[in-house]
């Protein structure tokens, strides 16, 4: 892998027994399903796979959503349903106070997973709270990337 | 490769004018390696307005000092609104020495003259990479 540097060279690193798996998008079609509605929750399938050896897996990613008008205060995390359970699953809290504006964000998500057996089906598994009680929540489309290591 | 994940929880008020650093992630390096971070800085205007926070970065002031790291602006004309933004942070670092403490730190200059901001969570990830 390697990253490019400001001024146009490239920084060379290596990876060590590392595995990266990659989700360009999941796109959702701005349909009625994919619209939380006031004071819901609601969890979506982010990333699956087959764990290649044993080891530990991060996930970091990325969920595009967008309120009405309004004030909203939004929960967003990998949901400790995820499977095998995430031993760390921060979350970020996103609130905006909107008037006649319609606000769109991109939110960070993270989960870590330490000595997974090969062959593990790997679920991960996004949770929104829309329960603050403002206006509907329509999801875009997220962004993710999972190393596996060998430990 | 061994990752280590992150969720600093800054919570704060920066007035108008401010310019401020916040640690955002520490830890000791595993071996000898390079380091790239990835994460990024939840922000919010406090009130509507025009408001332009500029050199949201890794700051220099990170021991060991990054080799390469990102510069994000952010601006936001509002109306009614109180825009909610997450700013990505980049670093890299190369060649640091096996047991060193890392520490990352951020830095946001609201100086253009806006509104006060809410500084929240900076959720990132450090990867570490054996060479």
């Amino acid at each position: 892998m390697s990253i490019p540097a400001p001024d146009g060279t490239l920084n060379q690193l290596h990876l060590d027994l590392a595995l990266p798996l990659t989700v360009p998008y999941v796109f959702y079609d701005g349909s009625a399903a994919t619209v939380i509605p006031t004071t819901s929750t609601a969890t979506w399938p982010m990333m699956q796979f087959r764990m290649p050896f044993y080891g530990d897996v991060v996930f970091q990613g990325w969920v595009q959503m967008q309120t009405s008008p309004g004030v909203q205060q939004v929960d967003t995390a990998i949901d400790a349903r995820s499977t095998p359970a995430p031993t760390t699953n921060p979350y970020t809290t996103w609130r905006t106070e909107g008037g006649p504006g319609q606000t769109v964000l991109v939110v960070p998500v993270m989960a870590n997973w330490v000595n997974v057996q090969p062959g593990t089906l790997v679920d991960i598994i996004l949770y929104i709270n829309n329960g603050s009680g403002g206006p509907s929540l329509q999801l875009g489309r997220t962004f993710c990337v999972a190393y596996c290591t060998k430990t | 490769m061994k990752p280590f994940s992150f969720d600093a929880q800054i919570n704060t008020t920066m007035a108008d004018g401010a310019y401020q650093i916040f640690q955002i992630a520490q830890f000791t390096m595993p071996f000898y390696g390079d380091m790239v971070y990835v994460g990024s800085i939840k922000i919010q205007m406090n009130a509507p307005g025009i408001q332009a926070p500029e050199w949201i970065r890794v700051h220099e002031s990170s021991t060991p000092a990054p080799t390469i790291k990102s510069e994000a602006g952010w601006r936001s004309a509002g109306g009614a609104s109180f825009p909610t933004s997450h700013v990505p942070l980049l670093a890299s670092w190369v060649g640091v020495a096996a047991g060193a403490t890392v520490t990352v730190n951020a830095s946001i200059n609201n100086g253009t003259g806006g509104i006060s901001i809410g500084v929240y969570n900076a959720p990132g990830i450090m990867y570490c990479f054996k060479t």
